[in-house]
C-alpha cells in the first residue's frame, strides 16, 4: 500500500511511533525514525529493520534546526520523503488545577510546537514534489474533556491543550497545505495500551471503568492506530483532508 | 617547479596542472593570494546569460570567538540562475585556499558551477585569512554568514529550511567546522554539507601525506599552511581547527565527502567520511579517481571531470528537490 514511499515518524522509538513504523514498513515503504531517546533508537532500527529498510535519526522534535537536518537526512537515506508522521508527544498526569507551569511549558513543547515545527520543516519538500501526506497525531483529549473518574490520573492541562492545537494546526494545514497536493490529517487516539499508557492501566478499578464507558468494551491497541496511520498516509485517502479521525471505539461519539 | 608528472593523472587534469604550474606557492602571502585569484583563467567560462550576479556585504555582527560582539561586513557574490525557485534553496560557498589566500574572486568558477549545475541560488562569502588572523576568525566569520544568512534567507530569495554549506579544500574546512558549531551551539539549521578535498588536520601523518608529498599541493605547502592558520597552537584538538579530531561527529547534516585521490589530504578526507557514517549520518564518500586537488575548477576540461562536478550538486539537488530532480 506504500510501496515507493519514504516516510518519517517522530518519537519512532517505542510505543505507538514503532507500531506505525512498523506497520508503514510491512506496506512496502522506507521509513525514518526520530527519538529523542538516542539508545532506544538505535534498537528499535535494529528491530524495525527486519521488516524493510528503516533509518534513526536522534531528533528534538522543538528544536527546528533539527528538523532541517532530519528533513534532508531522510531524503539523503531514503530518497525522498513522503509521508510525515508527527507522532512524538509527552504527557504528565495532573489535573487542571495542580499542572505546574513547567509542565505546560513542556507538555505544549513537544507535543504542539514539534508538530508545528514538523509541518513547516517538510512543506517546502513536498510542496516542490506536489504531494505529500502528514499524519499528526493528536488524541480524543484534543476533541473533547473526557471525563474520567480520578481527574489527577488522566493527563494535565498541557496535555489536553497541546492536542487541540494540533486539531486546529491540522485544519490550517489541510486549508494552505491543500492546494499543492498536500494532505493535512489527524489521528485521535483513544484509550490505547501502550508502554507510555500502560501504567493507567493498572489499577483493576479504573480498567473496569474505563472498559465500561468505551462503547467497544476494550481499549484499542497500538495496531488499531496503526493502521488508521498507513490509510492517511497512503493514496488509499487521497481525497482526505484536514480530518481529525478518533480511534476510540465509539468513546466521542457517546454523550 | 613540481613532480606532478610522475603520478597517474587523469587527462581532464591537464589544463589544471598547467595552470598550476604558473603558481609561486614560495611567494610571499600577498603576491600569491594577487596570483591566486585568478590562476584559472583559462579554465574558466562566461556565466550562463540567464544568471544574475551581484556583490554585496553581510553586516554581520560575530557572536563566538575572539571578535565576539564586534561588527564584520562580510564580502559575498551571490548567483542566481535562471530556473532557482522564488524561494530557492540556498548554497552557502566557502572558497579554498589553504587559509591563507583566496576571495570571492578565487571562489568564482566553483561557485557559478555550483550555481548552473544546482539550480539554486548561492551565496559565495569571503572570511579574514591567516596568517593576520589566525583560528577561529576565518571560521567564525564563516558561521557568522551562515547565521545572518540562515536568519535572512528571504532576503535572498532562499528558503530558510534548505540551506546547504559547500567548501573546498581549507573552505571544507570551515564547512565541516560550520556543522559541528552549529550543532554544539543550537546555531542555524543545515540541510547538507559537500566538502571537497578537505583540509581537517594539522598533524600530518596519514599515509596519503608521505605518497602524494609532491603533488600538486604538496605536503610541505600543507604544513606552512597549518603554521601560519594555528601559529603557537599547533598541534590543537579543537575540533573546529581540525574537523577529524572531533570525538563526536553525530547530529550532523547529510554530508557528501569528495576527495582527490592524487592528493596528500585524501586520506584524512577519507577517514572523515567514514566516520560521518559510522555516527549514524547520511551521505556520501566519493573518491575522485586519479584527479588531483582543485580539480572542482576544470569542470569545463572533459567528461570524466564534469562528472565528478555533477556528483554533489546531484547529492544537494536531490535533498532540496527529491530524488526526481525538477
Amino acid at each position: 500500500m506504500l510501496k515507493g514511499k519514504v516516510a518519517l515518524v517522530t518519537g519512532g522509538a517505542q510505543g505507538m511511533g514503532e507500531h506505525d513504523a512498523e506497520a508503514m514498513l510491512k506496506q512496502g515503504a522506507k521509513v525514518v525514525i526520530t527519538d529523542i531517546h538516542a539508545e532506544r533508537g538505535a534498537a528499535a532500527e535494529k528491530r524495525l529493520s527486519e521488516f524493510g529498510p528503516c533509518k534513526f535519526f536522534p531528533q528534538d522534535v522543538t528544536d527546528e534546526a533539527s528538523w532541517v537536518r532530519v528533513v534532508a537526512a531522510t531524503i539523503a537515506a531514503h530518497g525522498g520523503l513522503d509521508v510525515l508522521v508527527n507522532n512524538a508527544g509527552i504527557n504528565k498526569r495532573a489535573s487542571l488545577e495542580t499542572t505546574s507551569l513547567e509542565t505546560w511549558r513542556k507538555t505544549m513543547d513537544t507535543n504542539a510546537t514539534g508538530v508545528f515545527l514538523g509541518m513547516k520543516a517538510v512543506f517546502a519538500h513536498m510542496k516542490a514534489q506536489k504531494s505529500g501526506s502528514i499524519v499528526n497525531i493528536a488524541s480524543i483529549n484534543g476533541l473533547v474533556a473526557a471525563r474520567y473518574p480520578d481527574i489527577e490520573a488522566t493527563a494535565n492541562a498541557g496535555y489536553f491543550a497541546s492536542k487541540g492545537a494540533v486539531v486546529m494546526l491540522t485544519r490550517l494545514g489541510a486549508t494552505q497545505f491543500g492546494p499543492f497536493g498536500v494532505r493535512v490529517n489527524a489521528i485521535c487516539p483513544g484509550l490505547i495500551q501502550t508502554e507510555m499508557s500502560a501504567s493507567s492501566f493498572v489499577d483493576p478499578e479504573r480498567m473496569a471503568y474505563f472498559k465500561a464507558v468505551i462503547p467497544f468494551h476494550r481499549y484499542g491497541s497500538p495496531a488499531d492506530v496503526a493502521h488508521a496511520v498507513v490509510f492517511l498516509a497512503s493514496d488509499l485517502s487521497g481525497f482526505i483532508n484536514g480530518v481529525a479521525l478518533p480511534i476510540d471505539g465509539g468513546y466521542t461519539a457517546k454523550s | 617547479m613540481n613532480d606532478a608528472p610522475k603520478f597517474d593523472i587523469h587527462p581532464d587534469m591537464a589544463a589544471l596542472l598547467n595552470a598550476k604550474r604558473a603558481v609561486n606557492t614560495e611567494a610571499g602571502t600577498s603576491p600569491l593570494r594577487a596570483q591566486w585569484d585568478s590562476y584559472d583563467a583559462a579554465l574558466r567560462r562566461p556565466y550562463p546569460p540567464d544568471m544574475a550576479v551581484r556583490d554585496t556585504t553581510l553586516a554581520c555582527t560575530l557572536a563566538f570567538g575572539p571578535g565576539k560582539g564586534t561588527r564584520h561586513e562580510i564580502p559575498a557574490r551571490i548567483y542566481r540562475p535562471g530556473s532557482a525557485p522564488a524561494s530557492s534553496p540556498i548554497v552557502v560557498y566557502i572558497h579554498g585556499g589553504g587559509f591563507i589566500k583566496g576571495s570571492i574572486e578565487s571562489g568564482d568558477p566553483v561557485a557559478s558551477g555550483i550555481a548552473e549545475r544546482t539550480g539554486c541560488v548561492v551565496i559565495s562569502i569571503d572570511y579574514r585569512l591567516a596568517p593576520e588572523h589566525a583560528f577561529p576568525w576565518g571560521v567564525e566569520d564563516c558561521y557568522a554568514a551562515i547565521s545572518h544568512i540562515g536568519a535572512n534567507a528571504a532576503l535572498f530569495g532562499g528558503d530558510p529550511a534548505r540551506v546547504a554549506l559547500w567548501g573546498d579544500s581549507a573552505g571544507g574546512n570551515m564547512a565541516a567546522a560550520c556543522c559541528l558549531m552549529a550543532r554544539d551551539r543550537k546555531g542555524p539549521g543545515i540541510a547538507a554539507h559537500v566538502i571537497v578535498y578537505p583540509c581537517l588536520n594539522d598533524d600530518l601523518g596519514a599515509p596519503s601525506y608521505e605518497k602524494y608529498r609532491h603533488a600538486p599541493v604538496t605536503t610541505a605547502s600543507m604544513d606552512r599552511s597549518w603554521d601560519l592558520y594555528l601559529g603557537a597552537r599547533r598541534p590543537i584538538a579543537d575540533p573546529y581547527a581540525v574537523p577529524v579530531k572531533a570525538k563526536d561527529l553525530s547530529n550532523l547534516p547529510p554530508a557528501f565527502v569528495h576527495v582527490a585521490e592524487v592528493d596528500c589530504l585524501a586520506d584524512d578526507g577519507i577517514v572523515y567520511g567514514e566516520r560521518l557514517g559510522a555516527a549514524g549520518n547520511a551521505g556520501t564518500l566519493r573518491i575522485a579517481r586519479r584527479m588531483i586537488h582543485g580539480f572542482l575548477r576544470a569542470r569545463h576540461s572533459g567528461p570524466d571531470v564534469a562528472a565528478e562536478f555533477e556528483a554533489p550538486c546531484a547529492f544537494l539537488k536531490a535533498i532540496f528537490f527529491g530524488a526526481g530532480g525538477r
